[in-house]
C-alpha cells in the first residue's frame, strides 16, 4: 500500500488540465503541499539513500523512476563536488554545473557503489522487461553512467565493467536458448550493458555536448576517457562487444545494438582496437546480413571509422585493406533492392562520407591545389604524400569512380532522403569533374548511360503519380503538399543536373533531347495509366513530358547555356540569322567567332519543341502542371522563339488559349497572364502585325481581371498569392502583399503590346483608349459608392484599377507618350484625374495611397513636365486634413523625388504650398512631441517627420527651388531661414546639422553677388549679407563646431567640410569684412582668456589663410579648428547642445 | 458513440520559445504577448478532423526551465510523439535541442518526433536556415513556425497524426479555430528561408564540432 512518500510522487506525476483545477479544491490543495515536501525532501543529504532504497522495495514504475531521477540527480553532481582525486578546487563560474553542497563520504560513495552492483544483478531476475520497463532501464542506465563517471577515473571501482559484463553478458551460452523466456532476459540484460555504454557516452563522454555545457564537462569527458584508455576498458568493451556478437549471432536486434554503441566510441578509441581484423570481420558479416536494420547499423559503424580523423595515408590503407568501397557499393546495391529507408539513408550517407574522403583526397594531392598555394602545403597536405605516387593516385581515381557508380545506383530510389544523401556527394563529385579532365575522362560513359536519365526520371511527378492524387486538381491539399515535394526535390537534383552541364554539356543535351523524344514516343504507351482521366489524353504521360521540359528549362539555367552565349550562338546559325549583314560580336566565353555546336543545338531543341509541342503533345500540353512548365519554359528561351515567326506564333496561341490564361484551373490562367507578360516584352516589336488577333485573345482576360471582385473572392486571391510565395518553386514567386494578382500583369502586357512604336498610331489610340475607359469607369463607379458597407471592398476594387492603369502604362515610353504621339500622353493624363479622385475618396488608405502614388511615379517617368499641373492636386489630397505623421512623411518623400525630378519646373507648384506645407509638418510634429508621454512611437514619428522635412528644405535647395522662393516670400524667407539657422546651430542630430549647412549653402551662394557679379538676387536686401556673416558663418560655422562637435564622429567632420564650404563662400562674396570680423572679432573673443595677442594673431592668420587657399585639406581644417577648441571658452549667450553621433 | 483515438503529445523545447504560445492558439485564441513561464506541466487536449475521424492530442506542455522543477523527464513517460521546439531568434535553443531529443527518446523509444523552429516572423533571425540540420541526422521531420501568425502552426500535428495513423495521406478536413494572427509573415522573407533550407538540404551535413561553431 502506497504510504505518503509514494502518494506524494505519484501526485507529481498527475497532469495538470483544466478540469482538475475546478473539481476538487481540497485534492488540489493536498495535491500542492504534498508536492512541496518532495521538493523539500529533495534537498536534504539523505533523500539518494531514501530513494536508493524506496527504488527496491517499490512496486509502482512511476515512483521507481522518480527515485532513480533523484538519484541521477545527485550522481551527476557528485563529480564536480570531489576535488581530492582533481587536485585545485573547481572553478566558481556562471558556467559551473549545479552542485550540491554536501560531498559524499567514503562511507557514502561504498554504499552508492554496492547499490549500483545490486541493482545490476537485480537483472539476473526472470522476465526482466516486466520488472523493468524500458524507460526505467534507461534512468538506471543513466545512474550508472554517471557513477561510473564519478568513481572510475578516482580508481575506486576497478572491476565494475568486468563484473557487470559477467553479470550482464552472459557469453557462455548463445542466444538461441530453447526456453524464450530465458532468451529474452539474456537479451534484456546484453541491452542494459549497452544501454549503460551508450549513456556513459551521451552524458559524459560525448565531446560535442561536453564543448557545448562548458569547461568543466569537457575536462570531466577527458578524464574518463583517458581512464577508460588507460585502464584498458576499452579494449575490453570491444572483447566484450565480439564475444556478445558471438553470443548473439542470429539475434539481429542485439548485433544491431552493438554496432550503434560501438559507432559511438569510434571518434576517440585507438584504431587498431575499433579497426581490429576481428572486429572488422564482424562489421563485414553484418553488412552482408540479411536484416536492414543490422546493415543499416553496419553502415553507421563504417560511416564513423572513416569519418574519424586520422593520418589521410592511415585512412588511405584502412578503406583498401578492408575493402571499404567495394563493401559500401554492396550495401548500396542491397539498399536499391530493399524497403526499408533507414538502410537506404545510412548507407548513402556511408557512401557520401566515404566518397567525400577520397574526393578529398585527391583535390590536395592534386597539382593545381599545391601550384595554386605557391608550393606551400599544409601538415595535412603533407600526410598525403604517400599518395603521391601514379599507383596510389590512379587507385584513389579508381576508388572514387567505383563509389560514384554506386551513387549513382541512389538517385532511382524511391526513397527522397535516399536520394537527397546520393546527391549530395555526387555534386562534390560534378565539381571535380569539372575541374579535372582525368575524372571527366572517366566519369562520362557512366554519365552518360545512367545518371542523366535517373535525374530527369527521379524528378518527374511519376513517382508521386500512384499515390492516389488528382494531380488535375491544384486545390486539393494532399495535391498541393505532394507538388511541393517533387518541386523541393528536383530543385536538389537539378543542381546536380547543372553542374553536370557545365562540365559536359554536350552529354546533357543529348540527355534532355532523348528524354523530350521519349516523352512524346507514343509507340511506348501503356494504355492501362489509371491517371489518364486526370492527366488527360491517353497518349502521353503528362508527367514524363513535364520532367523533360524541367529538364529542358534547367539546361538554359547551367553557365554553359548563358544567355549571351545562346543569343550568340542563335544569331550566328545560318538558318535564324534575321540580318545577316549585322556584325555580331562573339560573347566573352567564345572567342573563336562561330558558335559551339551545343548551342545550335540547344536552339535547334528548342524551337523543334515549340514547333512540334502542338502536333506531340496532345491532351498533357493541357494538364495545368504541363501548361506552367511549358509556359516558364517558353519565357527562359525567348530570344530563340522570336527569332522564329512560326514559333512565336505557335507560343503566344498556347499562352492565350485553354492551355494558358482561359485554363479552367485559376492558378495556371493567372499565372498565364504574369508569364505572357514576360514573353511578350522582350519580342513586342514582332508584334504589331498580330495586335488584333491578340486583342481579340486578350478581351476576356483584360475583362475578367478588371471586374470587381466581392471580398470572399479578394480573400481568396491574397490566399493564392500567398500560396504561391511559400509552396511553389516555380519560376518568380510572386510578391504575397494587397493588391498583387498575377492576373493584372495582363495589362502589363497589353501595354507592351500596344506601346511598340510598330503599331500604327490611330490603333494605338483606339486600343489604349478602350482599355482606359474601362478601367476609369470602373474606378468612377467605386469611387462614387458611399455606403459604409461596401466602401471598404470598393476601395480595394478602385486599387486594382489603378495597378491595372499603372501596368498598363509600362509598356509605353516617354518618346512616344511627349514626342511622338502626345494623343497617347492625354490618354494617361486623363487617367489621371480619375486616379486622384481615388485619393480624395479613400485619403487614409494605405493601399491606396501607395498605389496611386505608384502610378504618379509611372506617369512622371512617360509623361515628364506634362504631368505638373496634375501634381498640385495629387499632393493636396495626400497632405489632406487628418493625415498623419507617417503619411505625411510620405508626402514629403513624394515631393523630394518630384523636385529631384522637375527641378526649377516645379515652382509653380512648390510656391503656394511651401507655408501651408510647412505649417501642417509642424503642427504634426508638435502634436506627436505633445502625445510623447503616452508612447515612444509618437516621439519617434515625430522625429522622422522632421528630418523628413529637413530632408525636403535640404532637396528643395539643391533642386534650385529654395532660393527663388525664399527670395519671392518674405514670410518664407524670415521663417525659413531661421529655422536652418537654429537647426544648424543647436540640432541634436549631425546629419540634420548637416542638412541645413548645405541649404544654408546654396542660399548663401545663390544671394550674395560675387566679386565677378555672380549670384545675387534683386529680391533680397544687402541685410543678408550681416545676417550671412554673423548668423551662419560665424554661430553655425564656427563657434557651434568648435564646441558642440566630435571630430572622431565621420558625420560631424563631414558637416565641418560644409562649415568651411560656406566660410568660403562668404569670403568670396563679403571679401575682406568677413576675414575681419572672423580675424579682429570672433576669434579674440573666443580665445582671449587663455591665449595671449600674439598667439590670437597667429591663429587668425592661420584661419585666415585657410580661407584664402586655392585648395584646402579637410584634415587641416579640423587640425586647426582642434586646437582652437582646446583654447577657446565658450562666448556667453550661446548654448551648448552637443550632437550626438551620426 | 466511437471513441476518440487520443495520443499523448510531448511538446518540449527550452524557456521562452513558444510553447504555451503555440499550443494556445489551438485552444482559446487567448495570445499573451508577456512571457509567463510554464510551471509543472499543463495538457491541453488538441482536437482535429481528419479524412480518417477526428483525432485528440493530449499535448503536454512541459516546463522549458529547470528551476522550476517538476518531473522533467518523468512527463514523458508514455507519451506517442513529441514535438521540440526551439526559437529562431536564440542560437542557445537550437543548441539545445539534442539533449531534448536525448531525454525524450531515453524515455520513449521509437515514437515520431517533430522539431519546430519557432518565431520566423521576428526579423532579428539568428539560427540561420542552412545551420539547421539535426533533424536530417536524427531522421525529424522539421518545420518552421510562427505562433504569433499562425503559419504552419497545422504542419507538425498533420505529420504527426500520419505517422501515428500509419497513413501518409491522411489530411485535415478542415482547419482548427484559431486565435487570429498577431503578425503577418513576411512571405517573401519566408520564400527565401525555405530556398535556404532547401539549398541546406542538398549540402553534406557538417561535423558535430563544426555545427556548434557555426550554430
Amino acid at each position: 500500500m502506497a504510504d505518503d512518500f509514494e502518494r506524494a510522487v505519484l501526485f507529481s506525476f498527475q497532469q495538470n488540465t483544466p478540469s482538475s483545477s475546478s473539481s476538487n479544491y481540497n485534492n488540489n490543495e493536498e495535491r500542492t503541499s504534498a508536492l512541496q515536501q518532495l521538493e523539500q525532501f529533495v534537498l536534504s543529504p539523505d533523500a539518494w539513500k531514501v530513494c536508493a532504497e524506496r527504488f527496491e522495495t517499490s512496486s509502482s514504475s512511476e515512483v521507481k523512476f522518480w527515485c532513480l531521477q533523484t538519484l541521477a540527480k545527485k550522481l551527476s553532481e557528485e563529480f564536480f563536488n570531489e576535488e581530492e582525486h582533481f587536485g585545485s578546487a573547481l572553478p566558481s563560474s556562471p558556467a559551473s554545473p549545479p552542485s550540491s553542497s554536501l560531498k559524499f563520504s567514503h562511507e557514502d560513495r561504498q554504499m552508492l557503489r554496492n547499490t549500483i552492483e545490486k541493482y545490476v544483478s537485480a537483472f539476473q531476475c526472470q522476465r526482466v522487461n516486466d520488472v523493468f520497463p524500458m524507460f526505467i532501464q534507461n534512468k538506471l542506465a543513466e545512474c550508472v553512467a554517471h557513477a561510473i563517471a564519478s568513481e572510475g577515473p578516482a580508481k575506486r571501482w576497478p572491476n565494475f565493467f568486468e563484473n557487470s559484463a559477467g553479470i550482464l553478458v552472459n557469453t557462455n551460452s548463445g542466444g538461441d536458448d530453447t526456453n524464450t523466456s530465458d532468451n529474452e532476459d539474456k537479451k534484456t540484460r546484453a541491452a542494459f550493458f549497452l544501454r549503460i555504454l551508450d549513456c556513459l557516452d551521451a552524458d559524459v563522454i560525448n565531446s560535442t555536448d561536453a564543448l557545448r555545457k562548458g569547461a568543466l564537462y569537457v575536462r570531466k569527458s577527458g578524464r574518463v576517457k583517458d581512464y577508460m584508455r588507460e585502464s584498458n576498458i576499452v579494449s575490453f568493451l570491444f572483447d566484450t562487444f565480439l564475444n556478445m556478437a558471438n553470443s548473439f549471432s542470429s539475434d539481429a536486434k542485439v548485433l544491431s545494438q552493438i554496432l550503434i554503441v560501438a559507432s559511438k566510441y569510434v571518434d576517440w578509441v585507438d584504431v587498431n582496437i575499433i579497426a581490429s581484423d576481428g572486429f572488422m570481420s564482424f562489421v563485414s558479416a553484418c553488412s552482408g546480413h540479411t536484416n536492414e536494420d543490422l546493415r543499416a547499423a553496419s553502415c553507421l559503424y563504417l560511416t564513423s571509422l572513416i569519418d574519424k580523423g586520422m593520418d589521410a595515408d592511415k585512412k588511405f590503407m584502412l578503406i583498401t585493406r578492408f575493402n571499404l568501397v567495394e563493401a559500401c557499393s554492396s550495401l548500396v546495391a542491397a539498399s536499391f533492392r530493399d524497403d526499408d529507408e533507414q538502410f537506404a539513408m545510412k548507407s548513402l550517407q556511408l557512401l557520401q562520407t566515404l566518397g567525400n574522403e577520397l574526393l578529398n583526397m585527391l583535390n590536395a594531392i592534386s597539382p593545381i591545389a599545391i601550384n595554386s598555394k605557391g608550393g606551400k602545403m599544409s601538415v595535412k597536405e603533407r600526410s598525403m604524400d604517400c599518395l603521391r605516387t601514379p599507383e596510389s593516385e590512379q587507385l584513389c581515381n579508381l576508388l572514387l569512380v567505383l563509389a560514384t557508380q554506386a551513387a549513382m545506383y541512389g538517385i532511382p530510389s524511391k526513397h527522397e532522403s535516399a536520394v537527397s544523401a546520393s546527391g549530395q556527394f555526387l555534386i562534390q563529385y560534378s565539381n571535380r569533374m569539372k575541374n579535372d579532365s582525368y575524372t571527366l575522362a572517366l566519369s562520362i560513359p557512366m554519365v552518360q548511360e545512367t545518371l542523366l536519365k535517373n535525374i530527369i526520371d527521379r524528378s518527374s511527378f511519376e513517382f508521386v503519380n500512384d499515390f492516389g492524387a488528382d494531380f488535375a486538381n491544384g486545390s486539393d491539399p494532399y495535391v498541393i503538399e505532394l507538388e511541393c515535394d517533387v518541386f523541393a526535390l528536383r530543385h536538389e537534383l537539378m543542381v546536380l543536373f547543372r553542374n553536370i552541364s557545365r562540365a559536359a554539356p554536350e552529354i546533357v543535351l543529348r540527355a534532355t533531347q532523348a528524354a523530350i523524344e521519349s516523352a512524346f514516343n507514343t509507340s511506348s504507351i501503356i494504355n492501362n495509366d489509371n491517371n489518364n482521366s486526370s492527366g488527360g489524353g491517353g497518349e502521353v504521360f503528362w508527367y514524363r513530358v513535364e520532367a523533360a521540359l524541367s529538364a529542358l528549362y534547367n539546361l538554359g539555367e547551367s553557365s554553359g547555356f548563358t544567355d549571351a552565349v545562346v543569343n550568340f550562338a542563335m544569331k550566328t546559325n545560318p538558318n535564324n540569322a534575321k540580318d545577316k549583314n549585322k556584325s555580331i560580336e562573339p560573347p566573352q566565353s567564345n572567342n573563336t567567332g562561330s558558335a559551339p555546336q551545343e548551342h545550335l543545338e540547344l536552339t535547334s531543341l528548342v524551337l523543334s519543341l515549340v514547333l512540334k509541342w502542338d502536333e506531340c503533345s496532345k491532351s498533357a500540353a493541357y494538364h495545368r502542371i504541363v501548361s506552367m512548365s511549358y509556359m516558364e519554359l517558353c519565357v527562359r528561351y525567348h530570344n530563340m522563339i522570336e527569332q522564329n515567326a512560326e514559333a512565336l506564333h505557335l507560343v503566344l496561341r498556347a499562352f492565350l488559349d485553354e492551355r494558358g490564361m482561359r485554363h479552367p484551373d485559376s492558378n495556371v490562367s493567372s499565372r498565364a497572364c504574369y508569364l505572357f507578360m514576360r514573353m511578350v516584352k522582350p519580342v513586342r516589336s514582332h508584334l504589331a502585325d498580330k495586335l488584333d488577333d491578340i486583342f481579340t485573345a486578350l478581351e476576356k482576360p483584360l475583362s475578367d481581371a478588371a471586374a470587381p471582385l466581392s471580398s470572399k473572392m479578394l480573400e481568396a486571391i491574397q490566399a493564392k498569392v500567398a500560396q504561391l510565395a511559400s509552396n511553389l518553386s516555380i519560376g518568380t514567386r510572386a510578391q504575397a502583399e494587397e493588391g498583387n494578382d498575377d492576373r493584372l500583369y495582363v495589362f502589363e502586357a497589353a501595354g507592351s503590346i500596344l506601346g511598340a512604336e510598330e503599331v500604327p498610331e490611330d490603333k494605338q489610340c483606339e486600343r489604349l483608349m478602350q482599355v482606359c475607359q474601362v478601367l476609369c469607369g470602373r474606378i468612377v463607379e467605386f469611387v462614387n459608392i458611399t455606403d459604409a458597407e461596401n466602401g471598404a471592398l470598393a476601395s480595394q476594387n478602385a486599387m486594382r484599377c489603378v495597378v491595372a492603369l499603372s501596368n498598363l502604362s509600362k509598356g509605353f515610353s516617354a518618346r512616344i507618350c511627349v514626342q511622338l504621339r502626345p494623343k497617347v500622353g492625354e490618354i494617361f493624363r486623363s487617367a489621371m484625374e480619375v486616379t486622384i479622385s481615388c485619393l480624395k475618396r479613400w485619403p487614409s488608405e494605405k493601399g491606396v495611397r501607395h498605389r496611386v502614388v505608384g502610378y504618379l511615379h509611372q506617369m512622371v517617368q512617360i509623361l515628364n513636365e506634362t504631368i505638373v499641373p496634375y501634381l498640385p492636386d495629387a499632393v493636396d489630397s495626400l497632405r489632406s486634413n487628418g493625415t498623419n505623421s507617417k503619411e505625411l512623411g510620405e508626402t514629403l518623400v513624394l515631393i523630394n523625388q518630384l523636385s529631384n525630378t522637375f527641378k526649377e519646373a516645379l515652382l509653380p507648384m512648390i510656391a503656394p504650398l511651401f507655408l501651408p506645407l510647412r505649417l501642417q509638418v509642424h503642427e504634426n510634429i508638435r502634436a506627436g512631441f505633445s502625445q510623447s508621454a503616452s508612447s515612444d512611437e509618437f516621439t519617434r514619428e515625430s522625429h522622422e517627420l522632421e528630418r523628413s522635412w529637413i530632408q525636403t528644405v535640404n532637396t528643395f535647395a539643391l533642386t534650385s527651388l529654395l532660393s527663388p522662393l525664399l527670395a519671392a516670400n518674405a514670410e518664407a524667407r524670415d521663417l525659413c531661414l531661421a529655422e536652418l539657422v537654429e537647426n544648424a546651430k543647436t540640432h541634436s542630430s549631425i546629419s540634420i546639422r548637416k542638412l541645413c549647412l548645405q541649404a544654408l549653402k546654396h542660399i548663401t551662394t545663390d544671394w550674395l553677388v560675387g566679386n565677378d557679379n555672380t549670384g545675387g538676387n534683386p529680391q533680397i536686401g544687402g541685410e543678408f549679407s550681416n545676417f550671412a556673416a554673423q548668423k551662419i558663418g560665424v554661430e553655425c560655422c564656427l563657434v557651434a563646431p568648435l564646441f558642440d562637435y566630435n571630430f572622431a564622429d565621420a558625420g560631424a567632420v563631414s558637416a565641418v567640410n560644409e562649415c568651411f564650404a560656406i566660410q568660403r563662400v562668404l569670403f568670396q562674396r563679403i571679401g575682406q569684412p568677413f576675414a575681419e570680423l572672423l580675424a579682429k572679432s570672433v576669434l579674440p573673443n573666443l580665445l582671449s582668456a587663455k591665449v595671449d595677442p600674439v598667439g590670437i594673431e597667429n591663429c587668425a592668420q592661420a584661419y585666415v589663410n585657410l580661407l584664402q587657399a586655392e585648395s584646402v585639406k579637410p584634415k587641416d581644417i579640423r587640425l586647426l579648428l582642434g586646437e582652437i577648441a582646446q583654447q577657446a571658452t565658450f562666448p556667453d549667450g550661446f548654448v551648448h547642445s552637443p550632437c550626438t553621433k551620426s | 458513440m466511437a471513441e476518440v483515438p487520443t495520443f499523448k503529445l510531448v511538446l518540449v523545447g527550452d524557456g521562452g520559445t513558444g510553447k504555451t504560445t503555440f499550443v494556445k492558439r489551438h485552444l482559446t485564441g487567448e495570445f499573451e504577448k508577456k512571457y509567463l513561464p510554464t510551471v509543472g506541466v499543463a495538457v491541453h487536449p488538441l482536437d482535429f478532423n481528419t479524412n480518417c475521424g477526428p483525432i485528440r492530442f493530449d499535448c503536454w506542455d512541459t516546463a522549458g526551465q529547470e528551476k522550476f522543477g517538476g518531473l522533467r523527464d518523468g512527463y514523458y513517460i508514455h507519451g506517442q510523439c513529441a514535438i521540440i521546439m526551439f526559437d529562431v531568434t536564440s542560437r542557445t535553443t537550437y543548441k539545445n535541442v539534442p539533449t531534448w531529443h536525448r531525454d525524450i527518446t531515453r524515455v520513449c523509444e521509437d515514437i515520431p518526433i517533430v522539431l519546430c523552429g519557432n518565431k520566423v516572423d521576428v526579423r532579428n533571425r539568428q539560427v540561420r536556415a542552412k545551420t539547421i540540420t539535426f533533424h536530417r541526422k536524427k531522421n525529424l521531420q522539421y518545420y518552421e513556425l510562427s505562433a504569433k501568425s499562425n503559419y504552419n502552426f497545422e504542419k507538425p500535428f498533420l505529420y504527426l497524426a500520419r505517422k501515428l495513423a500509419g497513413n501518409p495521406q491522411l489530411v485535415f478536413t478542415e482547419s482548427p479555430a484559431l486565435a487570429p494572427p498577431e503578425v503577418k509573415v513576411d512571405m517573401a522573407e519566408v520564400a527565401q528561408y525555405e530556398k535556404e533550407l532547401a539549398d541546406a538540404a542538398a549540402q553534406p551535413l557538417p561535423d558535430e564540432d563544426d555545427e556548434l561553431l557555426d550554430a
